[in-house]
Parts: C-alpha cells; structure tokens; sequence
C-alpha cells in the first residue's frame, strides 16, 4: 500500500492542528502557517491527481472496520482536482488581500481570520473527499460558522446585518440537508454513500423508488442549493460578497459556494446514483434553475450601482452556469466542473481588482467615481479587464473553454424533443447571459478606461503591493493557461467522472 | 519560405504597437516607428503573397478538432494585399489627422496594433482561428471608438461591444454546428448543391451568417456603425473601409464558400433568407443615405448599403458570385476610405458636419473636392470608375443564377445605384456649383486643405479608383485564376 493514500487524511488533520494553533498565535505567524498550509495541500492535491489519475480511485478506511462500519475516504481524479484547485485559489486571495486584511480587520481579532480560512480549507477538503454523508453534514456545517465568521470580521454594521441573511439562508438549508440525511439514513439504513447507492438502485429497481426518495433527493439538493445561492435564493449575495473584505468576498463566493455545489455533484453521483436521479425530475429542475439563474443573476447583476455588488450578484449568474451543467447530466458535468475552476478563479482576481480600484477613487463605490481608475492602477485595471474578458467569453481565456464545452455537450445527445429543447435553452441562456455579461462587465471596463480631467474626480494612487501584483500576475497566467491548454483538465474531469458513480 | 513567418508577421505590429506605446513625450520618435514597423509589415506581406508555400502551421490545438493554425491561402492573399496597401496611407492620413490631439500616442498604438490582427483574420487557417482574430479586433478596436472619451463615443462603443459580442457569440455557437457536422473546420473552397441539406448545418450556417453578420452591418444588425460616426475619422474610415466590415465579410465569404455553406445552404430557403436579408439592407442603407444630413453618418449608411451588395453577390452562391463579392470587397474599399478622408479632412479643418454647409467648399479645397468627385462616380458606378467594374459582375453573378429572388436582387442594385448618384454626388454639385450660403459661412472661413498628409492618401486614392476602373480586366482575370 503507497503512502500517497494517507495523504487526504493528512492535509485534512493538518487542517485542524493549524486551526488549533492559529487561534493563538500572533497574525503574522497565523498567515505564513496558513500560507504554508494551501501550499502543501496544493502538492498534495498535485500529487494525488497523477497518482489516481494512473491508479483509478481510491477507498481509504478509518480504522480498522471495513465500510459501511467505519468512515471512509474516497477519491479519484476528479476529487484530487478540485481538491487542488481549492487550496490554489484560496492561497492567491489570501496574498491578493493581504493589505486590506490588515486594514478592514481589528489586529486582535486578524489571527482568527486565519484560524476560519483554515477550517474553510480543510472543511472544503473533506467535503471533496469524504464518503460519507454525516461526515459531509459534519463538515457543511463547519464551512457554514467559518463562512459566517468571515462574513462579519469587517465588524461594520452593513456586514452584520449581511452575515445574518446569510445566516439564517445557511441554517435554512443546513436544516434541509440534514432533514434529507436522515430520510435517507431511514430509507435506506446507511450513511455510507457507495451503500446507499446500491440501496437507492434496489429500491428504484423494485419500483419503491418513487415518493419518498424523490423527496429526499429534493430537500437535499434545496438545501444545498439555497446555501450556494441558486435561483431564486440569491438575494443574500450582495452584502456578503460584496461588501466584505477582499481575501473573505474571494474565499466566500470563489470557494465556499462551490464547496456546496460539490457536496451536491457528490451526494447526487455518489450517493443516489446518476442513473437513479435520471429516472426522477431533479436534474431538469435544477437545469431549469439554473437556465433562471443565468439570466436573473445578470438582470440584478446590471441594476446594481456599487461595483463590488455588481461583482457579486455576477456570481449568481455564474452558479446558475454550473447548476445547469449539472443538469444536463454526466456530458454536462463536465462543463459545469470545468466552470468551477474558471469561476473560482476569475471571480478572485475580480474581487480582488476591484477592491483596489475602489481604493483608488477613495473608498467611493459608485461607478461614476471609478472614472479612469484603471489608468491610475495599472495592474488591478488589466486584471479586470482579463477576469471580464474571460466571463464574458473572449477565447484564449478559461471562459471561452467553458462556453464552449457548455455548447457542445449540451448537443451530445439530441435524439428526443426534451433533449432537443434543453440543447436550445441552453443556447439561448448562453447567448442571452454573454449579453448581458457583456453589458455589465465591459461597460465596468470601459469606465475604468476612460480618462478624466484632472480637477474632475479626485483619484487617489494606491500603495504598491507585491502580494497583489504577484496573485494578479498568476491569477491570469492561470486563465491563459485553462484558456489555451484546457484539454488536460478536461481529460481528467471526464476521467473522474467516470469514477465518481 | 515557411508558414510559420506568418506568425510573426501578424504579430509584428501587435507586439511593435504595444512597445512604440511605451514611448513618452516623443512623438517625432512615435511616428517614425509606426512608420517603420507598419511598412515594414506590408513588405512582408507582399513578400510572403509570392513566396509563402501553402502548408499549415499548427500553433496549439485547444481541444480535438479545434486548432489555431495558419496557413496563407488565395483568398488570404487578396485580403491581406488590400489591407497591406491601405494601412500605411491610413497611418499617415491618421497622423495628420490627430495632429492636436492630446492621447494621440494611445490611439496610434492601437491604430497600428488593429493591422496585426486583421493581418491575423487573413491568414487563418480555419473557422476557429479567424473567430479568435475576430474577437481581438472587436477588443483592439475599441479603444480607437472611445478614444474621444465623450459620452457620446463611450455609448458609440458600448454598442459596438454589445452588438459585436452578441454576433461572436452566435458564430460561436453557428461554428460548434458547423465543426460537429463536419468533423472539421478546416478552409477548404466548395460550390455546387449536390449533397442533401442537413438541419443542424443549416442552422449552424444561418447562426454564422447573423453572427458575422453582425460587423458586415446587415439589416437589423447595423445599429451600431452610424452610432460608430462618434469616433476619430481615421478610425471611422478604417472601421468602414478597411478593418472591421470588412473582417464581416471576410468571415461571411469564408463560411459560405470555404466552410461547405455553399455547397450544403444552395438551392435551400437558407439562401432565400440571406438574399432577402441582403436586398432590405440595400435598399435601407441607400434611403436613410439619402436622407441624412450629417456627412459621416450619411457615409456610414452608404457603407450598410455597400456592404449588403457584397452579401448579395455571397447569396448567389456560385463561382462569379464569388469573383463578384471579391471584386467590390476591394473596390468599395478603395473608393470608401477615400470618401471618408475627406468628410474628415473637411470636418477636422472646417468643422463642418453638416451636408447643408458644404456649400462653395470646392473654391477652398479644390483638390479634395476633385478627389471626392472621382470617388462619388466610383462609388455610383459610372463607367470607367472602380465601381461600375464591381456592380457589373455582381448584376451578372445574379442574372447566371436567374432565379426570382436574384432578380429582384438585382433590381434592388439598380436601385441603389440611382439612390446613391443622387446622395453622393450632391455634394460635389454643392461644393463645385452652389454659393457659400448663411448656414455654412462660420465653417467656410476656416476652410483650408493645408496639412499634405491627409491629402496625399485622398489623391492616390482617388487616382486607383480611376485606374481600377480604367483597366480592370487585369485585377478581375487574376481573381479567376485564384479561384479557378
């Protein structure tokens, strides 16, 4: 047996000691700790791709008990990628923001935002690896505190306000999920997810499949769609992205909303079974959903007039990309995971350019005020035009592959009128949803763009920051990257996938 | 010599543009260097036109079936030759035009940065290639539309985007079409209707045809290029003569003959569309042409009109369609850049931008008017101009085709040209004929045609357009030749 196994185990204990530790260490030491910490999980998520990606997946016990009476580990390519995408992303917000960290966060309290980045961290990690479903609910619900500690450790009131819709959004669907958990633990008597596949696939086969589970598929699913904000419960999105600091906004709409959107791609190819799903009406809800979503998001998106809102409620629109991916089934998963790569990692730089430009119109969030910003902050300008050129779809960048990818394996199969129609809908939201990207983000650009007089609008200049310049700088080497040389990622996600049932 | 110079051709003012950018407060060096690095790059062009090798240049294949590849096919050649001619007179026209502007630096790094990338459209080497140099132009050439930076060339810009994206993003989705019917999406040059028309082609075709359609102005499409008018003349003629139409129609003219669309769309209700699509468009451009009195704009609804003939002789879909659609691809290129240097010699001097001022101009600007003189017949299409040459084979095109629609395709040209003689040549008649009146008397005084390097482009040409359409059968027998 390698070592390389133990190695998910290890990030995620690693996790929690570093959690422990930073809780009472100064704020510089909490950071290097916690720098160190993505770093490695990032090694090890590198690691465990190639070595799954040769070995197939992997099932990790705890203990000495075979499944399904012990808690048990499973991963493959699919898992170990976004298991080292996370910590990458989370790693660049955290030097991208680091001033800002410094001054929205009172300097007793800064450690512990790096003891909540860690739990996120490892609770996100676990998510992606465990197998089991209370071991999930465990998890969601450390990732739900440390999400809400982020959303309030600005301490301004607007964020207190924010971090409690959040709050009570998350409790809803925490609820839902758990609620579900046990109907399904009832139905089927397991929490282990290959266990109750089988189960789920007995039951469907005998044809009991029908009221009870779809039930619990649906609350599951509702949960977990509430608690990343899938149409209709976005509303919660603005504040709590947007008004936040730069690192929390990243982590909060780049990571912790997929981590959500992952536990629901597990819990439905895992758990219930991708066949069984396909037999109930769920995926085409949440495709429909998420069609909503595309278009919805962008509407409010448009209506906003602070940037960093603007930002945010984009999110909304880019969530619905993913949910509509997943339903269009296993083709569309692909898309829709290769999109949680390009949204994390675009919605970062963007949150973290736009930070800065608002800094450079002196903390006035206005659009009016953002005139020629871009001018006077070379580095944060380009960074936003490339993550804006990148959602909207310009190619060499990851957008453009996602867009593409959503196209194509819409067309996989056409061979019935509802394929046929769910192929066109997705032509249109895309098409309809590139619109108004393009309303949004370019006109953001060309504000940025256009030069002022000098008495006009007061811009001030910021400090240079090497930690933003250098998350910039890699956060597009890594759109350029996804964007010109995508076909490895995709061979791995299709590979995973393919594990994942 | 090997295709992979290509590469560096189209990337040597993209790269050299970026890097004159860096210079500061040295516009004497500034002009210089464009200078150099734009005719350095026609050079190379035309040096590659004769001696490229016809072979492919694989530079990454993003996933299966989609490649960005280069490769300096015939009809690449006649783009790229067109372009490479016109740009270094659009460059010093451009110069002499943003003489007193204050950011002229960032528009002439731009200016020069737009040719790389069209050279780029010219040499690609398949459907996605071209898509990916069609975004980039629509993005390069935006900073040239809001250069003004007044709300006006903001909004003029922001339409441009909206409208462009939306474009891009149905060819987008037209390509995905086109490439899983065929397997590829590789040029190669096909005509005739033998094979079975196929749905999903079909509307892969007809997404492509809105989608680039979008930058060749057609009907319900054009919104954005009289709003455009906001912009620098230099850009404006270069949006409407030389780069971005034109890239419209490059990208329409390679999906209907290079990506199978004629060969799968003839003889189908998808042609019938176009066609009609292509008539209204004519017939449009040419009314409100004739009904505006703000010069540019006047020029710019021309330029719709202009556009759509080229569309109709693409809709006929046959070989002298082809050869058609080439020929007032250049011609109209010519004849257009020219009637735009001058409305904007005439507004940057005098500040004139309305027709009803014109009048009596020809006493101040006499050989500008002369100028415009010989590109209006041009673009009329009076005999022995370069006009008449290109509306005969596109008539001809339509009358081989002889079906219903084409006809009236061609009883919308005739149409077109008489409403065209009457606004273009209206303001020769003012300029030459009429006194200077109330209306123009402010703009009249200011009136001067000193700066030589805005005049020197108008008069070469207008001479080519004299010349193209003294001796045309040279250009129109090459053409055949490429094509046979």
């Amino acid at each position: 047996m390698d070592f390389i196994i133990n190695l998910p185990l290890i990030t995620i204990i690693l996790g929690f000691v570093l959690a422990v530790l930073t809780s009472f260490l100064n704020e510089k030491i909490s950071r290097i700790l916690t720098l160190c910490y993505e770093v490695i999980a990032t090694a090890f998520g590198i690691i465990l791709t190639i070595y799954t990606m040769d070995k197939g997946y992997i099932e990790y016990q705890l203990g000495h008990l075979t499944a399904p009476f012990c808690n048990q580990i499973r991963f493959g390519p699919y898992e170990s990628l976004l298991a080292t995408l996370v910590p990458t992303v989370m790693f660049l917000a955290i030097i991208a923001g680091k001033l800002h960290t410094k001054r929205d966060i009172v300097q007793q309290k800064e450690h512990s935002f790096y003891t909540l980045l860690n739990l996120i961290l490892l609770a996100i990690l676990s998510i992606i690896y465990t197998d089991d479903i209370f071991t999930g609910f465990v998890f969601l619900e450390i990732l739900t505190l440390g999400s809400i500690g982020i959303t309030m450790i600005k301490n301004h009131g607007r964020q207190i306000a924010a971090a409690l819709r959040y709050m009570i959004f998350n409790l809803l669907g925490s609820g839902l999920f758990l609620l579900g958990c046990i109907f399904l633990y009832g139905e089927t008597g397991y929490l282990s997810m290959s266990y109750i596949q089988d189960v789920v696939t007995d039951l469907f086969a005998q044809g009991k499949g029908d009221f009870g589970l779809v039930i619990t598929f649906t609350l599951i699913v509702t949960g977990l769609g509430i608690k990343s904000g899938l149409f209709p419960f976005y509303f919660w999105m603005g504040d709590t992205y947007g008004g936040n600091t730069t690192t929390a906004s990243s982590v909060l709409s780049g990571l912790i909303s997929k981590g959500y959107i992952i536990l629901a791609i597990k819990m439905i190819y895992r758990a219930f079974g991708i066949d069984n799903v396909m037999q109930t009406e769920l995926l085409n809800v949440l495709f429909v959903l998420g069609a909503c979503g595309m278009i919805f998001g962008s509407v409010t998106a448009i209506k906003q007039k602070v940037l960093n809102k603007m930002v945010s409620y984009s999110s909304a629109a880019q969530i619905g990309y993913i949910y509509l991916g997943i339903g269009l089934g296993p083709a569309g998963l692909i898309a829709a995971t290769f999109h949680i790569m390009t949204h994390s990692i675009c919605k970062s730089l963007l949150f973290s350019c736009s930070n800065r430009l608002i800094d450079c119109s002196g903390k006035k969030r206005k659009f009016e005020n953002l005139r020629g910003a871009g001018l006077v902050d070379k580095v944060a300008g380009v960074g936003f035009t490339v993550g804006a050129l990148s959602m909207v779809g310009c190619p060499f960048l990851a957008g453009f592959v996602s867009k593409y990818l959503f196209i194509t394996n819409s067309m996989v199969d056409i061979s019935t009128p509802w394929l046929l129609i769910r192929a066109i809908i997705t032509v249109i939201a895309l098409l309809g949803s590139t619109l108004l990207n393009t309303i949004y983000y370019l006109r953001t650009v060309i504000t940025i763009y256009s030069p002022v007089k000098k008495n006009e609008v007061e811009l001030v200049r910021n400090k240079y920051d090497v930690g933003f310049v250098v998350s910039t700088c890699l956060f597009i080497a890594l759109i350029f990257a996804l964007g010109l040389f995508p076909s490895t990622i995709i061979e791995i996600i299709g590979q995973g996938i393919g594990l994942l049932g | 010599m090997p295709s992979w110079i290509l590469l560096i051709i189209a990337f040597l003012p993209i790269v050299g543009g970026a890097l004159i950018g860096l210079i500061k407060n040295n516009f004497k060096l500034t002009k210089i260097l464009s200078y150099v690095v734009v005719i350095l790059t026609s050079i190379a062009t035309w040096l590659a036109i004769f001696l490229i090798k016809e072979d492919k240049f694989l530079i990454l294949e993003i996933v299966k079936n989609y490649e960005i590849c280069l490769k300096f096919d015939n009809f690449g050649k006649v783009f790229a030759g067109m372009v490479s001619i016109l740009w270094p007179l659009a460059l010093m026209y451009s110069f002499g035009y943003m003489k007193h502007d204050a950011r002229k630096q960032t528009y002439n790094m731009f200016y020069v940065m737009t040719f790389g990338v069209v050279l780029g459209l010219a040499f690609s080497e398949n459907l996605l290639t071209m898509f990916c140099f069609y975004e980039m132009l629509t993005f390069i050439t935006l900073p040239l539309i809001v250069h003004p930076a007044t709300s006006e060339a903001r909004k003029a810009g922001r339409f441009y985007l909206y409208f462009s994206l939306s474009g891009s993003s149905l060819s987008l989705v037209g390509m995905i079409l086109i490439t899983s019917f065929l397997g590829t999406n590789s040029f190669e040059l096909a005509f005739g209707s033998t094979a079975s028309a196929n749905m999903l082609f079909q509307m892969g075709y007809l997404l492509c045809f809105f989608g680039f359609g979008v930058k060749s102005a057609i009907f319900p499409l054009h919104f954005w290029l009289p709003m455009a008018g906001a912009a620098p003349t230099p850009t404006t003629a270069l949006l409407h003569a030389v780069a971005v139409v034109k890239a419209g129609l490059f990208a329409l003219l390679r999906v209907t003959f290079y990506n199978r669309g004629a060969y799968f769309v003839a003889g189908t209700a998808i042609q019938y569309v176009v066609m009609i699509i292509a008539c209204v468009t004519i017939i449009y451009g040419s009314a409100k042409a004739l009904k505006e009195q703000h010069l540019k704009r006047r020029f710019a609804y021309s330029t719709i009109s202009n556009l759509s003939y080229i569309v109709l002789a693409l809709s006929f879909m046959n070989y002298i369609g082809l050869i058609a659609a080439l020929v007032h691809l250049v011609m109209h290129s010519v004849t257009k850049i020219c009637l735009f240097f001058v409305c904007g010699e005439v507004i940057e001097n005098s500040e004139a931008k309305y027709v009803y001022q014109l009048d009596g101009f020809a006493k101040k600007m006499p050989l500008t008017f002369v100028a415009y003189t010989l590109a209006a017949c041009s673009i009329t299409g009076v005999p022995l101009f370069a006009g008449f040459v290109s509306k005969y084979y596109i008539i001809s095109a339509g009358l081989e085709l002889g079906n219903v629609f084409s006809l009236i395709g061609v009883i919308c040209l005739i149409l077109s040209a008489i409403m065209t003689a009457v606004y273009s040549l209206q303001i020769s008649f003012k300029a030459f004929v009429n006194k200077p009146n109330q209306l123009g008397e402010e703009v009249y005084k200011r009136a001067n045609e000193k700066s030589k390097e805005m005049l020197i482009p108008i008069c070469v040409f207008a001479i080519v357009c004299v010349i193209l359409g003294v001796s045309s059968t040279w250009f129109v027998d090459l053409l055949m030749n490429l094509f046979n």
